[in-house]
């Protein structure tokens, strides 16, 4: 999954580079388009105007100022004309010249007029049809020595508002490209590193899955001659050659077990969780079952609270009520050992509570517990292998929980855990 | 019974065949053990292959399944796909009780599937009732090459 999400960051990355360099290249060839288009608008006005030089002659047409405009009725011409004298922007101004081509269609703003000369009678204006109002030429006086410096000023304002605001749009899209794609690396690189660890996770219980396979065969083997030695030559051979051969098989058990272990160890942490909705309650019934003939020997009781209905692997917390009852009925004092299994809501999780007033735990050794193979006392005194917690804990940390315990020595020990109330564990793990 | 019963173990340890023999010395049942070595070997023996065209056809086969060569998964299919040879019954006799290995071996057919314990008594238990129940109890097809 890493690689691919890095590949994927890094892919997505570059295509929105892309995109934002063509886009903002698009915005500035735009931009600079219509400048340069409004430039050589200009640059026909100005030539128009400087062929008018010195009388300029514009033709304003009463049609273009979008009031019909009969040539007869003086007053209302003088009106337009006025209209123009006053108004600086020419923007429905025609420019003829004598013979009624037209230069130009409009002024930009701000061109200058300086006044109006006259009025002329009605000209033919090209593509006019007979229906159309009649055109007459207006013309008026401008100063062309400003047209180059309006030009200018425009020019500057086109480029540069085209320029900032192509600018605009390329920074702020970088900049949220980098923080997207910074985002996308660190998602990747999170996935990575969890890759990675589930990965190591994975061999390791390969590793251990195999190892307890491969060391199973020879020790078989030395198993199976030791106890051919004993059934066969018991008596025969001296006392101490008894006692080799009763070591021998002492120990293979010994490590028969401890193999055991590993395997069980390993495939709590291997097998792919089965999470349904499990009801403890029936569940703790068939664990204490189990626990019967322990329980018996140790003559002790379980008191169970009234427990939750959840999601999880019934197989595993099965396994972890086990481990951390037995352990309980193990550790114990003089007195007959009592359990107690209870739950409790914290948020949106359980916290599961299972206590004993058995020998207790140091403080320091709390965390030391957990960990496989670590047992803190010999197998004379209370056997075992120094798995079973180690269990519990991959199984609570499967399901998405943490496991504490808290104790005294020679008061009693309660192992707490939580489960998710509402979110089942995650799905996973080699099958 | 008349003749002895024919039983190929396959399986490449040694010291498995020799504990495997021990375990046989208690049976009732008069016993011909032939050992094939690796899957290879025993696939040979079957179909009488040289340098194996004398070899009796088996009445069980004890199948281990980690084999160098060709492994026991392999000859339990190229077994189970073969019309007279797969009439045999063939016991898993291995030290892997991975659920993976069980089903895979029951999908290929094997008529049964059991994990060498470490105690060499109870290994002695199991080949007894092996023993009893396969070739004494249950009647086993008369296979005609």
């Amino acid at each position: 999954m890493s690689t691919t999400t890095t590949d994927e960051a890094l892919r997505w990355e570059a295509f929105a580079r892309r995109l934002m360099l063509a886009f903002s290249l698009l915005t500035v060839l735009l931009g600079g388009g219509s400048t340069a288009l409004s430039a050589l608008r200009m640059r026909d006005l100005l030539e128009a105007s400087r062929a008018l030089r010195g009388q300029a002659v514009a033709s304003a047409a009463a049609r273009a100022a979008f009031v019909p405009l009969s040539l007869e009725d003086k007053a209302e011409l003088a009106r337009v004309a006025s209209y123009y004298e006053n108004q600086s922007a020419l923007a429905s101004l025609r420019i003829l010249d004598e013979r009624g081509v037209e230069w130009a269609r409009y002024a930009p703003p701000g061109a200058p007029v300086r006044g109006l000369l006259t009025v002329t009678e009605p000209i033919a204006a090209p593509g006019a049809r007979p229906s159309d109002p009649p055109i007459g030429r207006v013309v008026v006086l401008m100063d062309t020595s400003d047209f180059r410096g309006a030009l200018a000023r425009q020019v500057v304002v086109f480029f540069g508002l085209n320029g900032l605001f192509a600018a605009v749009i390329l920074l702020s899209g970088m900049a949220i490209i980098r923080r997207l794609t910074a985002g996308m690396r660190a998602l990747a690189r999170e996935a990575a590193r969890a890759e990675d660890l589930s990965r190591s996770n994975r061999e390791l219980e390969e590793f251990a899955y195999i190892a307890s396979h491969d060391l199973q065969a020879p020790l078989r083997r030395i198993t199976g001659f030791a106890q051919l030695l004993a059934k066969r030559y018991k008596g025969k051979l001296d006392a101490e050659a008894d006692d080799f051969i009763s070591r021998i098989t002492g120990s293979t058990d010994r490590m028969q077990h401890l193999i055991q272990d590993l395997l069980t160890y390993s495939r709590a942490g291997s097998r792919e969780l089965v999470p349904v909705r499990t009801d403890l309650n029936d569940l703790l019934k068939t664990v204490a079952a189990d626990l019967d003939a322990q329980l018996k020997e140790a003559g002790g009781r379980i008191v169970i609270e009234s427990l939750p209905v959840l999601t999880g692997d019934p197989d595993q917390l099965a396994r972890l009520f086990q481990n951390l009852i037995s352990n309980a009925l193990k550790f114990r004092r003089a007195e007959p050992p009592v359990v107690r299994v209870a739950a409790r809501r914290a948020g949106d999780e359980w916290v599961f509570s299972v206590a004993d007033n058995g020998i207790g735990i140091e403080k320091k050794y709390a965390g030391e517990i957990f960990k496989m193979f670590r047992r803190l006392h010999s197998a004379t005194a209370y056997p075992g292998t120094g798995i079973g917690l180690a269990i519990a804990r991959k199984v609570v940390e499967r399901h998405g929980g943490r496991i504490w315990v808290e104790s005294e020595p020679g008061k009693g020990a309660t192992f707490y855990f939580t489960l998710g109330a509402s979110h089942p564990p995650k799905q996973g793990g080699r099958t | 019974m008349s003749k002895p019963l024919e039983v190929l173990l396959v399986e490449d340890d040694e010291d498995d065949v020799l504990l495997t023999q021990e375990a046989l010395k208690d049976s009732k049942v008069i016993v011909s053990m032939a050992v094939a070595p690796d899957g290879d070997d025993a696939l040979k023996r079957l179909r009488r292959q040289p340098p194996f065209e004398d070899a009796p056809i088996p009445d069980l086969i004890l199948l281990d399944l980690n084999l160098p060569r060709v492994s026991g998964r392999e000859v339990l299919k190229e077994l189970k796909a073969d019309p007279v040879l797969k009439k045999i019954p063939v016991v898993v006799l291995t030290t892997s009780a991975a659920d993976t290995d069980i089903l895979k071996c029951y999908d290929l057919g094997a008529n049964c599937y059991i994990t060498k314990p470490v105690d060499f008594e109870q290994f002695q238990r199991i080949i007894k009732v092996v023993d009893e129940f396969w070739l004494t109890i249950v009647k086993l097809p008369r296979i005609e090459v």
